[in-house]
């Protein structure tokens, strides 16, 4: 609904999505990106949509054209974004394309930007982030891991945890801390490091839900190379709150919601035949609530997307759509399962076999794995923080 | 800025100006404008914004209605401005050319405010649907059989716009004009918000032949819609308003009040609920823009349930937003010292003459039709029984 109306020219373009969708997106990998209980797909699964669309020319949506980008406008980018997801293709991991792109893009060398912009369209590189550390989530500006420079090399001793992907990645940008005086902001850098240095190990953390989507990221004396270091040193923090514009407001998620919600709605005649007729007003009053918010938090996106072009960044307003985001998807999936009712009771943690309920194993495990949707890149409660700053001041 | 958005910007301007002299000396507890103010939105060509350039006015549309909506929603100014003269003004545009519509317009342009919307029936609720007032074909012209309520009215009201259902095999809506003199039965009623709504009945009522403005087979269904989503929309954007209202005087009053040694805004708690308050007007504000800018480019079957959510999400807003306000302002919220009540009031008058939210989202699930969960629940339920 959100993109009826359209004028002539998006609606043209819009014609073209939904043709190259269906030449494009086939079946199997609808069906493989539904069976990720993750909200990222790995990139088994992402890579080579990523290569059909980079063929198409649509990649890198929020990057110049230059530095090649798609050149689309915001409304292009919006209805792509938003009929892809809605189709059901995987959702691009976001760590090289939507983050640290337009970082390299703002503040990297153009050294930076041929060497690794190009490898990060093509897929041959696949970049993790290396935030959160075991003393520093929410409060991130506390991270301890250490950065000493040493003649061409930064030396990095420490850890980082939660890292999404660090299994698959090659690469990881990590935020280090290159000096202990002044407050803590201004000690902190931002590194690129190679994940196969000598050094770093990778160990893996199993969701509730059983997947491993999560690690920890161990340094032990790794060297990093000092034209490795993005901006200045002690500017890490500055980059880390554009990189936040890009992770709280610049995704186009309502497609993807879409297509929970209709997954949700395809179960509801099933679960309505052996309700109450209580229990049926109810529930069909929750999937009203949760069209009317979804088409809320769309309409959301739209106004955000339209408000910045490619080149500039979200801005510090949009991140108020990561808590609208996942706070509804939650509520979608929190649906989904009361209308799987005892399809359910059989979900097995990391055991997808053939002779498990695949709709119930999908559903649940996505609604597991997702309560972290509300914790990770900034709490709902450190958002309400934030949108409390603008609405009541410091 | 393009030449638009200086439009829109000017009206904001005015509006803000005009809310601003009337509630110079607090909001007063009277629900519409004063005579003053009606005198200012009359100069300010409020009055005539949705009268076509044809008919002297200013032919404008959703995105000027609404941002004038949110800005008198600010200080509670709104009063009857859109349930009566921005409804009766789009009925009376539709209308065929005739001596009565231009005498009408008229009034209207001149700031009179005699014509109020008579459409509402006491046993429905929220938007009016197919009314059961009855007009039976006499030969010079027509007798009305019936009654209507929530006729939101000034003390200068002569003139009611009256929809009605013709008599016979293939019933047809139409719109006649009946002198407030004329109806049998008047009661007024204060209403919970300082305003004033009448009942009346309709009994062998005589309407001239020229006083039907549109007439069987002038669209007056499709008309009736339109206006009715563009009201809707446009209270949504005087729910935002409110919203806006609070938020701001809500800020101010947490950094006054001290508690504990330490200003009210100081507790997470209560930043926190500020937070869900400004959601609350974040997630009604997009729905607004995005049905405003749309609302001429949308077919009736997409627009409808846009207007749905908007006004939906909007009145559930502003139900939040209100009553949150109340409590973050501790005592002083329920002392009629403060305004704060007189939002919440005015709030549960528009749910009471529209609906609520939850009997929007209804009509939003009935309006989206076919991909409706409403038709693939209530399917589901008939194969069950």
């Amino acid at each position: 609904m959100i993109l009826e109306g359209l004028n002539a020219e998006d609606a043209r373009f819009r014609g073209e999505v939904l043709a190259f969708l269906r030449a494009e997106l086939t079946q199997d990998l609808i069906r493989q990106a539904d069976a990720h209980e993750s909200l990222f797909p790995p990139p088994a699964v992402t890579l080579p949509w990523q290569e059909k669309l980079r063929r198409r020319g649509w990649l890198g949506l929020h990057w110049p054209r230059d530095c090649g980008g798609a050149g689309l406008s915001a409304m292009q980018r919006f209805i792509l974004e938003t009929e892809s997801l809605a189709a059901g293709a995987p959702l691009l991991a976001p760590f090289g394309l939507n983050y640290l792109g337009p970082i390299l893009i703002h503040f990297g060398t153009d050294a930076q930007r041929a060497r690794f912009l190009p490898r990060i369209l093509s897929g041959a590189d696949y970049w993790c982030q290396g935030y959160s550390e075991p003393n520093a989530g929410s409060d991130l500006v506390s991270l301890q891991c250490g950065a000493r420079r040493d003649g061409a090399d930064y030396v990095v001793r420490g850890t980082k945890l939660w890292t999404t992907h660090a299994q698959h990645a090659n690469w990881i940008f990590l935020l280090v801390r290159t000096s202990n005086s002044g407050k803590p902001h201004t000690g902190i850098s931002f590194l690129l490091a190679d994940l196969r240095t000598h050094g770093v190990t990778v160990t893996p953390i199993v969701s509730i839900a059983g997947e491993h989507e999560v690690n920890q990221v161990f340094f032990d004396d790794v060297r990093v190379p000092a034209d490795q270091l993005v901006g200045k040193e002690g500017e890490g923090w500055a980059i880390a709150r554009y990189l936040l514009e890009f992770e709280r407001g610049g995704f186009v998620m309502n497609g993807l919601l879409r297509r929970k919600l209709a997954r949700c709605e395809a179960l509801a005649p099933a679960a309505l035949a052996v309700a109450s007729s209580f229990e049926a007003a109810i529930l069909r009053s929750r999937l009203l609530e949760l069209q009317v918010d979804l088409l809320a938090l769309a309409a959301a996106e739209l106004r955000v997307a339209l408000s910045f072009e490619v080149g500039s960044s979200p801005g510090p307003e949009a991140m108020v759509l990561k808590v609208e985001f996942t706070e509804l998807m939650q509520r979608i999936e929190a649906l989904g399962v009361a209308l799987l009712g005892g399809r359910g009771l059989g979900f097995a943690a990391g055991a997808g076999g053939a002779d498990r309920d695949q709709v119930a194993q999908a559903l649940l495990g996505s609604y597991l794995n997702n309560r972290a949707a509300t914790i990770y890149g900034g709490s709902s409660e450190i958002q309400r923080d934030i949108v409390a700053r603008t609405a009541v001041g410091k | 800025m393009s030449e638009r958005d200086d439009e829109l910007q000017m009206i904001r301007d005015t509006a803000a100006r005009v809310v601003r002299d009337a509630t110079a000396n607090g909001i007063p507890p009277e629900r519409d404008m004063n005579v003053l103010t009606w005198k200012a939105a009359v100069e300010s060509g409020w009055t005539a914004l949705l009268v076509a350039d044809g008919d002297g006015g200013l032919g404008a549309g959703a995105e000027e209605l609404c941002v004038l909506a949110e800005e008198l929603g600010r200080g509670l100014q709104v009063g009857t401005f859109l349930l009566g003269d921005a409804l009766a003004t789009q009925w009376l545009t539709a209308a065929a050319a005739s001596a009565l519509r231009s005498a009408l317009i008229d009034s209207i342009l001149g700031g009179v405010r005699a014509v109020a919307v008579a459409d509402s029936e006491s046993p429905q609720r929220g938007v009016p649907s197919v009314p059961l007032l009855r007009a039976r074909a006499t030969g010079s012209g027509w007798l009305l059989d019936g009654q209507k309520s929530g006729i939101w009215i000034t003390e200068a009201t002569g003139e009611l716009l009256v929809s009605a259902l013709t008599a016979g095999a293939q019933p047809e809506l139409i719109l006649v004009r009946v002198p407030r003199t004329a109806v049998a039965n008047a009661a007024v009623l204060q209403t919970i918000d300082g305003g004033r709504a009448m009942s009346c009945q309709f009994v062998g009522t005589v309407v001239a032949a020229d006083s039907v403005l549109i007439g069987a087979g002038g669209g007056f269904a499709a008309t009736r819609e339109r206006a009715w989503d563009l009201v809707l929309l446009a209270t949504a954007a005087e729910c935002l308003g409110m919203m806006k209202a609070l938020l701001l005087r809500t800020a101010a009053y947490l950094g006054e009040r001290k508690q504990f040694g330490q200003p009210l805004a100081r507790f997470q708690v209560l930043r926190h609920r500020m937070a869900d308050m400004a959601l609350a007007s974040f997630r009604a504000e997009a729905l607004i823009t995005h049905a405003t800018r749309r609302f001429d480019t949308l077919s009736a079957a997409h627009r409808a349930p846009l207007v749905a959510a908007a006004i939906s999400k909007s009145l559930q807003g502003a139900r939040f937003v209100t009553e949150q306000a109340i409590q973050l302002h501790g005592g002083m919220g329920v002392s009629a010292e403060v305004p704060v009540g007189l939002y919440l009031k005015r709030v549960i008058a528009l749910e009471a003459t529209i609906g609520g939210a939850d009997y929007h989202r209804g009509r939003y699930g009935d309006a989206c039709g076919a991909d409706s969960p409403k038709k693939v629940l209530s399917s589901s339920m008939n194969a069950s029984s």
